[in-house]
């Protein structure tokens, strides 16, 4: 059979995916996501300390408090870069999302596929005036694309022109 | 076709009963953990004997039984018009179901041995959009599901007097299996060597084997055997994966005689119709607009009995559940069949399709360096971790890590080996396992998603750690390629999905197919080339 040589005659006549420009998500986002991780560790911190205060010591229940916010503080740091790194690119077949602090996961869905598209806003999203996109294929959910960290009114028009495309 | 036809409610055969019997006692045994507290509470609460609580038990289940599927029938009536099929059921709750004729998709039958020699099916019928729920009619006149497929939806409807013809119509199957096929694919079908493996690994460390042999003839052959010492070690594990094996293909070809026994393949029109069972007789079709892609599999077994198996995947929606319970009943498999076959049927649904792969890009050698590092450390450390904690000899543990990281080593180079992709004309070629092989044939038009994974040491190097597609139906994956290739892959990929605005058409309607066809030899001619490396 032909092997895979017959590629590279057609393939400078292709759209190039790599050359893409991606556009960082919102600046609002890395805090955001950094605080909603970080308040949702807290609580379990809190139970630990008063557990530890009471069954043994003060002493103790500061040895917890200290464990605790390093440990807090390096997720919460892991998150910042985590948040960070998303970026999206929109193209006039596809929308792209690239992902990812060490492993940088770039993501292409093809809007032919598209079956639906959501808009949703958290409390905390809310808050800093942010929205997720998500958008649904027909292939059930891993081949879904959750973005987060548009402001509403970019989710707004992205969410029209994925939904407009289909 | 006219005296099915008559507009008018009407009852099922009275042998459906047998069918509702059947579901009955189903429903019981899947629910037995329920029904099982409920006996005892009441074995303890009368004072008589188990045997006569047990009678008792049954008598009064088969009463159950007997009510559930008399009422049953009686309470189930179907009425086909002209355009549209409707079904009054239930007991407790009233179902009231109407189907319009032309949005039918699918129609299956089941013949069970009870039902063989009258002239009544169990009839499947499958909606477009339902989700694989199927409405069953237990003991219908068998000439409905002529009727009904004769109908079917819009864009096979003028082909619909032809199909029918053909149906009735001797014509050669596609692929037809005898008994010694069957048997074949039985003993390769299920991958119980790694099981297998286990059990005799587990017996090794096992001293407590004595109470099974208690008898005189055995215990002198253990004496024996444990005279020899390593030996005997040896031999006894040998044999212990010898026989769990033996028994589990044994089950295995008895389970594949049951399901495959006259197995049938034959294409109608625009889509596939398969036949087979012992006991109960299924007939299945399957429209090839609703395949996303084709796997040819081949585990060890098979690959010694020079045979493979078809899978023919389709859009698996929903959640996870929902995917388990209907994963069964959405394969559509063509068993234990020789590549050569396997090429015939792929080319009926892609005309230029192949069933095997000769060449194709594969993982950079970083897959191997990488994964010989993943390997080795951990390996190495439960090894210095066993010497210094219980008093292990080094060199015992020289000779487990070398045997371990080798064996690890050896399945890497494996995996290696099987990965593979190809492109050739609008079909993806996707080929990967470590042992067995399978290999996903799809036209590049299917594409979801594509992903690529790379740190800055990868973009560096020039990498793609992980290429993944998303298909409808599944994915798969390609570790440690060139950087070039994954874009290049991933650009033709995006074009080709975008270019159609709906999902490649099978050989037969196809005519973008159509014209890469004429560079290749005509169907049924060619053979297949082997599944080699």
């Amino acid at each position: 059979m032909d092997p895979f040589t017959n590629l590279p005659a057609r393939i400078d006549s292709l759209p190039q995916a790599q050359s893409l420009e991606f556009r960082k998500v919102d600046r609002r986002y890395a805090p955001m996501a950094v605080l909603t991780t970080v308040l949702f560790l807290l609580i379990p911190l809190a139970v630990g300390c008063t557990i530890a205060g009471f069954a043994e010591s003060l002493a103790r229940a500061m040895q917890v408090l200290a464990g605790g916010v390093v440990i807090i503080a390096l997720i919460g740091a892991i998150t910042w870069m985590h948040a960070r790194s998303y970026a999206v690119a929109l193209r006039e077949h596809d929308v792209a999302l690239r992902k990812g602090w060490i492993w940088t996961k770039t993501i292409f869905v093809v809007l032919t596929r598209v079956q639906h598209v959501e808009v949703s806003r958290g409390p905390f999203e809310r808050r800093a005036g942010l929205s997720t996109l998500k958008v649904f294929t027909s292939g059930g959910a891993q081949s879904d694309l959750t973005i987060p960290g548009l402001t509403a009114d970019i989710a707004e028009r992205l969410r029209q022109q994925i939904a407009g495309a289909e | 076709m006219s005296e099915t036809v008559t507009g008018d409610w009407v009852r099922l055969s009275p042998a459906a009963m047998a069918f509702f019997a059947g579901r009955f006692i189903k429903g019981l045994f899947s629910n037995a953990i329920a029904v099982i507290p409920g006996f005892i509470a009441w074995f303890s609460a009368t004072d008589s004997s188990l045997q006569r609580t047990l009678v008792s038990a049954g008598i009064a289940l088969t009463a159950v039984m007997t009510l559930y599927a008399v009422v049953s029938y009686l309470r189930f009536q179907y009425r086909l018009g002209e355009r549209n099929l409707q079904v009054r059921r239930g007991v407790f709750v009233r179902e009231n179901t109407t189907v319009e004729l032309a949005r039918i998709q699918n129609v299956s039958t089941r013949d069970p041995w009870y039902t063989r020699w009258l002239t009544i099916t169990i009839l499947g019928v499958e909606t477009a959009g339902s989700g694989g729920q199927e409405l069953t009619l237990p003991g219908v006149p068998r000439k409905m599901a002529k009727v009904l497929r004769a109908h079917r939806s819009t864009d096979t409807s003028q082909q619909a007097t032809t199909q029918t013809d053909r149906l009735d119509d001797p014509t050669e199957p596609l692929v037809s299996l005898s008994m010694g096929d069957v048997v074949r694919y039985g003993l390769s079908h299920y991958n119980f060597v790694v099981l297998a493996i286990i059990i005799g690994f587990a017996s090794q460390f096992d001293e407590g084997y004595g109470p099974v042999f208690q008898s005189e003839i055995p215990m002198k052959a253990w004496e024996w055997l444990k005279g020899l010492g390593v030996v005997s070690d040896i031999v006894l594990a040998i044999a212990l994966v010898a026989g769990a094996l033996l028994i589990m293909m044994t089950f295995s070809t008895c389970a594949a005689i049951l399901a495959y026994h006259g197995y049938a393949l034959r294409r109608d029109g625009s889509r596939f119709i398969r036949q087979s069972g012992l006991l109960t007789r299924h007939e299945q079709s399957l429209s090839f607009d609703k395949i996303q892609a084709v796997e040819v599999r081949q585990n060890l077994f098979a690959r010694w009995l020079g045979i493979v198996s078809l899978v023919v995947r389709q859009t698996e929606a929903g959640n996870e559940e929902h995917q388990q319970q209907q994963g069964r009943q959405k394969r559509f498999i063509v068993p234990g069949i020789s590549l050569a076959t396997a090429q015939l049927v792929i080319r009926e649904v892609y005309a230029n399709g192949r069933s095997s792969l000769t060449h194709g890009e594969s993982p950079t050698r970083a897959f191997i360096s990488r994964s010989r590092w993943y390997v080795s450390v951990p390996i190495a450390l439960g090894v210095a971790g066993a010497l210094f904690a219980a008093p292990l000899n080094p060199l015992w543990a020289v000779t487990v890590f070398v045997v371990l990281a080798g064996l690890l080593e050896w399945l890497t180079w494996m995996e290696w080996r099987r990965f593979a992709v190809a492109v050739n004309g609008d079909l993806v070629y996707w080929r990967s396992g470590i042992i067995g092989t399978r290999l996903s044939v799809f036209p590049s038009a299917n594409v979801q998603r594509v992903d690529c994974t790379q740190t800055r040491s990868h973009v560096r190097k020039g990498l793609c750690k992980k290429l993944r597609v998303h298909l409808p139906s599944h994915s798969v994956s390609l570790p440690y390629c060139r950087e070039q290739f994954a874009f290049d892959l991933r650009n033709l990929l995006l074009a080709s999905a975008q270019m159609h605005d709906q999902v490649v058409r099978p050989a037969s309607t196809s005519a973008t197919i159509r014209n890469v066809t004429d560079r290749q030899p005509p169907l049924h001619s060619s053979a297949a080339e082997p599944l080699t490396d």
